[in-house]
């Protein structure tokens, strides 16, 4: 890769330079903020989990599927990425104003938040258990859970 | 700060069970706020706050444990510390509950009387854009209580419905009343309280109801003023005796006298609220309504309007409200009027004259009619930390010594 200063050449800026400086913003914004987000569930099961279903699900308003099994969410833990991005465009909450939500049903009693874990806990858990329902960076998606909700 | 780590390493190891993530496993989570205030003149004292900055008054630090003992069965224990009580640990609340079904949960043991929208987590300092809630509605000594209670949520198409049912007692042995005097015993006979909560789209609104059959309050250890008229003196005693044997005054302003001793009072207290949020504009408006049978403590109305701006980070907010609060009863205007008549004024024994003025000073001490505005900040500057500084004016025309500007500045935190 070329750098910076060679990208100048007698103070003009090359078109060689504008295709790198486009390609790496291109790329820094795609991976900042357009990474995509895939909710997934055990390949057996079958219930309707739409975008509403998931919200509710995750901020522990629902606590079964439309098959009226037992749903158990799962957060991807708080340092990565895709937790943010799930937050800000499934459940359409900023990471302070989710910790100000849980707070009151946490202290309440009516609530407890869901566990995370990292995304191979998570390929894991939810393969192995057909009421987990969790997210991962849909580049980590494998045949071994089913996919049923996407946000970009 | 959650254990996710144990309750998931059962479930990797073992056989993964839909409960194994969270069965045997033990929440232990927290709240806290630091919080530095200080009025703007040395005359002014509200709330507890001073004109000297104070970082003890206003701060807590929570401790809650809870632990599921079987699939449907948790115990939770709640500890609070308030630094206005040299940080002297509380259980705030301390129950076993029951999931009856995914939609029902039972509780038995301490649990909050939830008697307004934000009653729940009064405390919880994170969990709303203020350093301190509107005090018109949230300064009620009746903060938690014993009893059992229920909790129901359901949706109805896209309208989510809560309802909260819960029967408590409780008894408060250092009530310091808005009004001044010393700490004093307020018991609570088992009460009747119910929330209703609906949240539809962007709107939140809801009601409290409760209904407390009987509430003592030792008024005699509170206020010194009575002790001529109720204490171990007899003379006011005696001269209300007089009073009524001679046919000066009724047996029912007599009785209504007595009552303001506060050994059995009925109290209905209702709430209304509604609110709206879109993630970045906010507005709620809150009203209440206490009704004491006749007794020394007031009837209060008090409602308050607050909208706010949330930009980034930050929250910008502003709050508008008003309390008022009246005499219960007009014992001491017709005891007055009723002693004038009988005899002129200038001629009354010194008895009449300390009864009149014993019971005139208990119902002027309840009279409030004042106004509030706060403005405030918020800064989540990090994950689960807030800071805020609000600015609190207090207006009360009828009573100068409750006027108060207030500075505060704090830290807001949850782990």
């Amino acid at each position: 890769m070329p750098s910076a200063l060679t990208l100048y050449s007698n103070g003009v800026l090359t078109m060689r330079a504008i295709q790198v400086l486009t390609t790496l913003c291109l790329t820094t914004f795609a991976a900042v903020s357009f990474a995509e987000v895939s909710v997934i569930v055990h390949p057996s099961n079958s219930a309707t989990v739409d975008a509403t279903a998931i919200e509710r699900i995750f901020l522990g308003k629902e606590k079964s599927f439309s098959n009226g099994a037992k749903a158990v969410p799962v957060n991807l833990e708080s340092s990565a990425a895709e937790r943010e991005e799930f937050e800000t465009k499934v459940l359409d909450k900023s990471s302070s104003q989710l910790k100000a939500y849980w707070s009151k049903l946490i202290f309440t009693g009516k609530g407890t938040q869901p566990s995370e874990a990292t995304v191979s806990e998570m390929i894991e858990l939810v393969s192995s258990n057909p009421n987990i329902i969790g997210y991962v960076p849909s580049s980590a998606v494998t045949d071994a859970v089913k996919v049923v909700h996407t946000a970009q | 700060m959650k254990l996710p780590a144990f309750s998931l390493c059962v479930g990797l190891v073992m056989p993964f069970t839909a409960h194994a993530l969270d069965v045997n496993s033990i929440d232990i989570n927290g709240f806290g706020s630091i919080i530095g205030s200080m009025t703007s003149d040395e005359d002014e004292n509200l709330y507890g706050i001073d004109d000297e900055f104070d970082f003890q008054n206003e701060s807590r630090f929570a401790v809650q444990v809870s632990s599921r003992l079987s699939e449907k069965w948790s115990a939770t224990a709640q500890i609070l510390a308030r630094g206005e009580d040299q940080y002297d640990p509380t259980f705030e609340w301390a129950y076993l509950s029951y999931e009856a079904t995914s939609n029902l949960k039972l509780f038995f043991g301490r649990q909050r009387f939830k008697q307004y929208k934000y009653s729940g987590y009064v405390d919880v300092g994170y969990a709303y854009p203020w350093l301190r809630l509107p005090q018109g509605v949230y300064s009620v000594p009746f903060s938690s209580g014993d009893g059992v209670g229920a909790a129901y949520q359901t949706y109805a198409g896209d309208l989510e419905v809560n309802l909260q049912y819960n029967i408590l007692g409780s008894t408060i042995d250092d009530f310091v009343p808005s009004t001044g005097g010393n700490p004093s015993t307020i018991d609570i006979q088992l009460s009747h309280i119910l929330s209703l909560d609906f949240n539809f789209q962007q709107f939140n609104f809801g009601a409290n109801f409760a209904y407390i059959p009987e509430l003592s309050y030792d008024i005699l250890g509170a206020d010194p003023r009575l002790q001529g008229v109720f204490g171990q003196n007899q003379a006011g005693q005696d001269a209300l005796d007089g009073l009524v044997a001679q046919g000066l005054i009724s047996g029912a302003i007599a009785n209504d006298v007595r009552d303001l001793k506060n050994d059995d009072i009925e109290v209905f207290t209702w709430d209304l609220y509604a609110g709206w949020d879109n993630g970045d504009v906010f507005v709620l408006a809150e009203y209440s309504d206490q009704n004491f049978s006749e007794s020394s403590l007031a009837d209060q109305e008090s409602w308050y309007f607050t909208g706010g701006y949330r930009f980034g980070q930050y929250t910008f907010h502003a709050t508008y409200g008003q309390d008022k609060n009246d005499a219960s009863t007009d014992a001491a205007d017709q005891l007055a009027s009723a002693v004038n008549a009988a005899v002129p004024p200038g001629f009354q024994p010194d008895s009449l004259v300390g009864l009149v003025a014993g019971v005139n000073a208990l119902q002027n001490a309840q009279v409030e009619d004042s106004e509030f505005y706060i403005f405030g900040v918020r800064y989540d500057f990090d994950a689960a930390v807030a800071l805020k500084a609000d600015y609190t004016t207090v207006m009360d025309d009828d009573n100068p010594q409750r006027e108060a500007e207030i500075f505060a500045v704090g830290l807001d935190f949850v782990f």
